[in-house]
């Protein structure tokens, strides 16, 4: 998988995560349908890493996506751990389903990583 | 119910999968992992609807061996909303008056003590039925006793006593006043 092709495969996720939410919304399911809002988003945010490594970095997008995929997430632990310790069990599950979205993210990104070898 | 409780609960139950939890719930209790199968939801999903179920009090949860089981809370949706309707007028002027009368209160008097009476007559009233609390049903207070009485919250008793006759706090017979009334008419 190339650069290029991972970057269809986050705008991809960001468009079926989007028509997702707007489908729950119109079925009166309006928690989960921002629960597929804050995962598109997600996909949208690393759409834009990618994007931008592969214009600043030519040569080697890779490392630089690989060390964002590494720091980005690192707030929305402790955010995550924040909020468990406080019972905030709403962003609780917010912070959660970004680090799912980010561990989606990262496996597709060592397939590529992989097979850039 | 207070109107903020119910907001929060029909709030709570205006979602499709949250109304799927509960009808699954009538049937049986469950645990999370037996709903999300059941409902085609994952756990985590079924897990947050469960919490906000939990805090509008709509289910209650219990654990059983390894399992976190919930169940219903019929008594917290068994709330008759044209009933609530019609009662929710009242109470929220009862509320209305309530704080009004505090106000008042707080306002003229101090200690124990009446700083003044008041000249609007709806403030004066309250002061009245406030100091009406003093006498007892079913007792005939001499004028000398009723005098004491009203000199304990202001010297000037003699209107006070006056006024309390005159909106129907106390009648009045051969100087004798017996309480009639808590509500100044």
């Amino acid at each position: 998988m190339t650069i290029t092709e991972f970057i269809q495969y986050l705008e991809a996720e960001h468009k079926t995560c989007t028509a997702q939410a707007e489908t729950l919304a119109a079925d009166d399911r309006r928690d989960e349908a921002n629960m597929q809002k804050i995962r598109a988003n997600i996909f949208d945010v690393f759409t834009v890493v990618s994007k931008t490594a592969e214009k600043r970095f030519p040569q080697n997008p890779l490392g630089f996506i690989k060390e964002r995929i590494e720091t980005i997430p690192t707030a929305w632990k402790q955010s995550l751990a924040a909020a468990e310790e406080r019972n905030e069990y709403n962003k609780a599950a917010t912070e959660r389903i970004k680090l799912q979205a980010m561990d989606e993210i990262r496996q597709k990104f060592n397939d590529v990583a992989r097979e850039s070898e | 119910m207070t109107e903020a409780e119910l907001i929060k609960l029909l709030k709570c139950l205006a979602d499709k999968s949250r109304l799927r939890i509960l009808s699954s719930l009538a049937k049986e209790d469950m645990y999370v992992e037996r709903l999300a199968e059941r409902l085609d939801l994952s756990p985590p999903t079924v897990s947050f609807h469960l919490k906000k179920l939990e805090e509008v009090g709509a289910v209650k949860s219990r654990k059983e061996q390894y399992y976190t089981v919930y169940s219903l809370c019929p008594e917290a949706l068994s709330i008759n909303l044209t009933e609530y309707f019609g009662c929710s007028g009242d109470r929220k002027q009862d509320e209305r008056d309530e704080a009004y009368r505090i106000k008042v209160l707080s306002s003229f008097m101090e200690y124990g003590k009446l700083k003044s009476i008041p000249a609007q007559l709806k403030k004066k009233n309250i002061i009245l039925e406030e100091i009406c609390k003093a006498f007892d049903f079913g007792r005939s207070y001499p004028e000398k006793e009723v005098n004491l009485i009203i000199a304990d919250f202001h010297d000037d008793f003699c209107t006070i006593r006056r006024d309390m006759v005159g909106v129907g706090l106390l009648s009045r017979s051969n100087g004798i006043y017996i309480k009639k009334s808590e509500r100044a008419t």
